[in-house]
């Protein structure tokens, strides 16, 4: 079977390769699911373009929806949308005559293979006749199969409704359901392929995003193939720090968590492996959950630690965002499509807590397994802070040390009446760790280890 | 003398519908204007696709009353014989 790109990032994948070419395909979901979005976005990536039949948005407001995310774009759209002055006699003997005639001349004019028919079954509430629209509909799925064309039909998810206007799923080869799921307060968009006659295809469903770039969906990329593991130390600035993890840093890839309680530094240490890490070529994401992009530059700045230059360069890219704005899943997605998008080789979460706020304690869980396990299968460096909770127990609430390669973690002891800030690699993978607690200051020229031997000596 | 009574009628091939809306529309047309100042264009859309296209024709059959004002459009075979003369607005030029 010969499949055609859907221009959806992660359709493609969960289709195995993409719907099928010269069959007809259903896209079904409420009204603002996202319908119109996914057919608009198929119609734009299909090589030989193609003939977008519209029944319920006005081609001028689809075709500006088109040039927020493609420049150029081969779509030609045909307007079926019923008339304001038409009147409607009884229409006993009403055949959508026009229908074919109009998308037959439209694919020669314009010498493509793929026709989309948008919002079909609200020709039934024009013309009323159900019996009508139901052949008309038949006709053109036959017409199109007999005809090797690819046909790509959106509808409604009413059962009743389907079965009245012929958009059936057993009359198409491809259906894919989008739908909203509710949790908490928060609205996260699903995807589901029903059926992909004749082939393999993902059978869960799968969220997805829509934002001023279009839509996303995970995966993005074929989870199944893992980057080579990199065999390359990155340092972290901190020549102790270094020296501790086995002698150049962190192993390129890795996963890294750095945990604390308020005030240890987490954020300090992040930033500063952010900056060497970009100083060293590397294209970083700090995603901030705490701190907006001028407060943390401000605060990491007091210390001694410029990140501006980075950012200017386009090697860092700050990005803040309040952890309840969204539900989990978009949280996931938009980290996942900025990764691609700015094409960077860390990404560093400050801290990746904050989400178990918006989250139950299995889905925070999941989320921070599917994090780690798709930019490590990317061969992404990833930087997790955890806050730990003041109540003393100290304990990690991630409780996931099996996902983590590396687990720097800094305290704060009362020492000679004094509190002192401490660090020790609690583990690292791949290395030979120095276990030793060492102070750490941070102070206006940036931070300094010193080894508690060195101290007592 | 009545002012002539312009009508397009577009159609997809000489369906069974179609024949019917031809025959209501001229007996329609016959008894509103029986001086036979009336004229009624066939376009069959099967022959000229672009002219489906520039009136964005969907439904057939698709009867157009052009002249004189005001334009209407209705669809069907117009066997609903009332609903047909309500929808070309003829009553306000019968004499």
């Amino acid at each position: 079977m010969q499949r055609l790109p859907t221009g959806i990032p992660g359709l493609d994948h969960l289709l195995n390769g993409g719907y099928p070419a010269g069959r007809v395909s259903l896209i079904r979901g409420a009204s603002g699911s996202g319908k119109s979005l996914c057919a608009l976005m198929l119609a734009s990536a299909q090589p030989g373009g193609a003939i977008y039949g519209t029944f319920d948005e006005a081609p001028e407001r689809l075709q500006g929806y088109l040039s927020n995310w493609r420049t150029e774009s081969d779509v030609h759209f045909l307007d079926f949308r019923a008339e304001d002055d038409l009147v409607n006699e009884s229409f006993s003997g009403v055949e959508l005559g026009g229908l074919l005639v109009r998308i037959e001349h439209a694919l020669a004019l314009h010498d493509t293979r793929v026709v989309i028919l948008d919002a079909f079954d609200s020709v039934a509430t024009t013309f009323g006749n159900t019996e009508t629209i139901r052949r008309s509909m038949t006709a053109v799925f036959n017409w199109a199969r007999n005809n090797d064309v690819t046909l790509l039909v959106t509808g409604g998810v009413d059962a009743d409704y389907r079965s009245a206007t012929g958009l059936m799923d057993y009359l198409a080869d491809c259906v894919i359901e989008i739908g909203q799921a509710i949790e908490g307060n928060l609205m996260t968009r699903t995807l589901r392929v029903i059926k992909l006659r004749g082939a393999g295809h993902g059978t869960n469903v799968y969220p997805f995003l829509i934002d001023e770039h279009g839509i996303w969906l995970l995966p993005i990329t074929d989870t199944a193939l893992t980057a080579p593991a990199l065999r390359e130390r990155q340092s972290t600035g901190i020549p102790e720090l270094d020296e501790a993890l086995g002698g150049t840093g962190v192993w390129s890839g890795s996963t890294v968590l750095i945990s604390g309680t308020s005030g240890t530094g987490k954020t300090i240490i992040a930033a500063h492996m952010a900056e060497t890490f970009c100083k060293a070529g590397k294209k970083t994401l700090f995603l901030s959950f705490e701190e907006s992009p001028q407060q943390l530059l401000r605060d990491v700045a007091s210390v001694g630690i410029s990140l501006s230059s980075a950012m200017e360069e386009g090697r860092l890219f700050l990005e803040a965002r309040r952890a309840v704005e969204r539900g989990v899943e978009e949280h996931l997605i938009w980290l996942f499509h900025e990764t691609h998008r700015r094409g960077v080789d860390t990404v560093i979460i400050d801290p990746i807590s904050a989400l178990s706020d918006v989250a139950s304690a299995r889905s925070f869980k999941n989320l921070v397994l599917r994090v780690a396990h798709q930019l490590k299968s990317e061969g992404l460096t990833l930087v997790l802070l955890e806050l730990i909770g003041d109540d003393g127990s100290g304990q990690s609430s991630l409780n996931m040390s099996s996902l983590i390669d590396t687990w720097i973690r800094l305290e704060r002891v009362r020492r000679d009446n004094h509190f002192h800030r401490t660090l020790h690699v609690h583990k690292s993978r791949g290395s030979s760790t120095s276990s030793e607690v060492m102070d750490f200051e941070i102070t206006a020229r940036g931070l300094t280890l010193t080894s508690t031997t060195a101290r007592q000596a | 003398m009545t002012e002539k009574l312009i009508l397009k009628i577009y159609i997809a091939g000489m369906t069974p519908a179609a024949l019917r809306a031809l025959r209501n529309l001229r007996e329609i047309c016959e008894s509103f204007r029986d001086d036979g100042n009336f004229d009624i264009s066939v376009i069959d859309i099967l022959q000229h696709p672009q002219l489906a296209e520039d009136e964005k024709i969907l439904a057939t059959p698709t009867v157009v009353r052009s002249l004189p004002p005001p334009i209407r459009k209705l669809v069907g075979d117009l066997t609903d014989r009332e609903q047909a003369i309500l929808g070309l607005d003829l009553v306000a030029v019968d004499e």
